[in-house]
């Protein structure tokens, strides 16, 4: 069954950090795409950070259950204000990819800070 | 024997056309046992759907075989949808390609697009691949991804393939850039790259720096012949979503 974990706002300090804080959320058999959706738009966050601080946003699968976990995708999001082909502030960034068939899958999101704190806070969706 | 780097062509510098067909020249070396040639489609919103898009792919007049022919499904769910994608990233393979000479890739896509962009790389050593493994992004604000491809065996090597709407693509984490081209920022998928990395075993990160913007990418393991599988059924086509955008443009600004 699809499922939406959310990551509290929250402000990070640099280094690792998991969501949820240990093991992963359960994904069920039937569910074939991960999203992971960050707001750069939170007091503090990433829209009114300097393009030093970096926050590195990944998705990691288990395929067992959490015994072991590998980071899917990722991508890095510099501070500051982004704007998109038509001129608008980018508010917003999502990672998506397909889910590898299993049964005994889990997913977290994880959040790499470098630089200097950083308000964050988004969603992990599953279906 | 293990999966290595033959050729890329035409060069380092990518092909790139404003229509279609895209053609350029590779040359496989005599031992080659398979061609994969890539194309990053961009187009505006506005003139069709990533889904009604029709790619193929020759070498020498020979079909090129998509690595998973079907519709795009669920890579961007989510991300996207049909009416406002701006582009895609597809990749072909030919096995046993004819060598030796300067032969003719030739890529063509309707409806007309914006911009396309490609290479190709070819191989020795190979039986197949394994599991694609694809993401995508959205929201313009990315400088770097990665994409974890599990599973890997040593003698394998494994490919990424990557469209991006700002280029700037620099290949990271010990890949060997094959080729670039940028072409322009019109679209979400203006701009490709690919490069390889001799599988570590387990999992392999295919990891690059970009220009601020979204990604698609699509990587697997080129095996040798003893470990080479079936592909599972994933998707022929991963979208560059501009979406985000459009969504929370919608939603903050009214437009």
């Amino acid at each position: 069954m699809a499922g939406s974990w959310n990551i509290p706002l929250t402000t990070l300090t640099p280094g690792v950090h998991f969501y949820p804080l240990t093991g992963g959320e359960p994904v069920a058999g039937a569910d074939t795409a991960a999203q992971l959706t960050v707001d750069r738009t939170v007091a503090n966050g990433l829209n009114a950070t300097p393009a030093v601080t970096q926050a590195d946003i990944a998705v990691s699968l288990s395929p067992d259950g959490g015994a072991s976990w590998y980071q899917a995708a990722s991508a890095g999001l510099p501070g500051g204000i982004f704007t998109d082909k038509h001129g608008a502030t980018v508010n917003s960034f999502s990672i998506g990819l397909p889910l590898p068939a299993g049964a005994d899958r889990q997913a977290r999101a994880q959040v790499t800070i470098s630089g200097s704190s950083v308000a964050v806070a988004g969603t992990l969706t599953v279906s | 024997m293990a999966v290595a780097f033959d050729a890329v062509g035409p060069s380092a510098a990518g092909a790139t056309s404003s229509a279609s067909p895209l053609t350029w020249t590779h040359t496989c070396g005599a031992g080659a046992t398979a061609l994969y040639a890539a194309v990053a489609v961009g187009h505006l919103s506005s003139t069709f759907a990533d889904s009604a898009a029709t790619v193929t792919a020759t070498y020498n007049g020979i079909a090129m075989t998509a690595l998973s022919p079907g519709q795009s499904t669920s890579i961007a769910n989510g991300l996207n949808t049909a009416t406002t994608s701006t582009g895609f990233i597809k990749v072909f393979r030919l096995a046993s390609p004819p060598t030796g000479s300067a032969f003719t890739v030739s890529v063509s896509e309707s409806p007309a697009p914006d911009t396309l962009t490609g290479g190709s790389i070819s191989v020795t050593g190979s039986g197949g691949e394994g599991t694609l493994f694809p993401a995508s992004s959205s929201g313009a604000s990315v400088t770097s991804g990665s994409v974890g491809v599990t599973g890997t065996t040593a003698g394998g090597l494994v490919a990424a393939f990557m469209a991006t709407g700002s280029g700037g693509e620099t290949a990271t984490g010990g890949a060997t850039q094959r080729y670039k081209r940028d072409a322009n920022g019109n679209t979400s998928a203006g701009n490709s790259a690919a490069e390889t990395l001799a599988s570590p075993g387990g999992t392999a990160t295919m990891s690059w720096t970009q220009a601020a913007d979204s990604f698609a990418v699509i990587a697997f393991e080129i095996q040798p012949p003893a470990a080479a599988g079936t592909l599972l059924p994933q998707q022929e086509r991963i979208r560059v979503p501009q979406v985000l955008r459009h969504k929370h443009r919608s939603a903050r600004y009214g437009r």
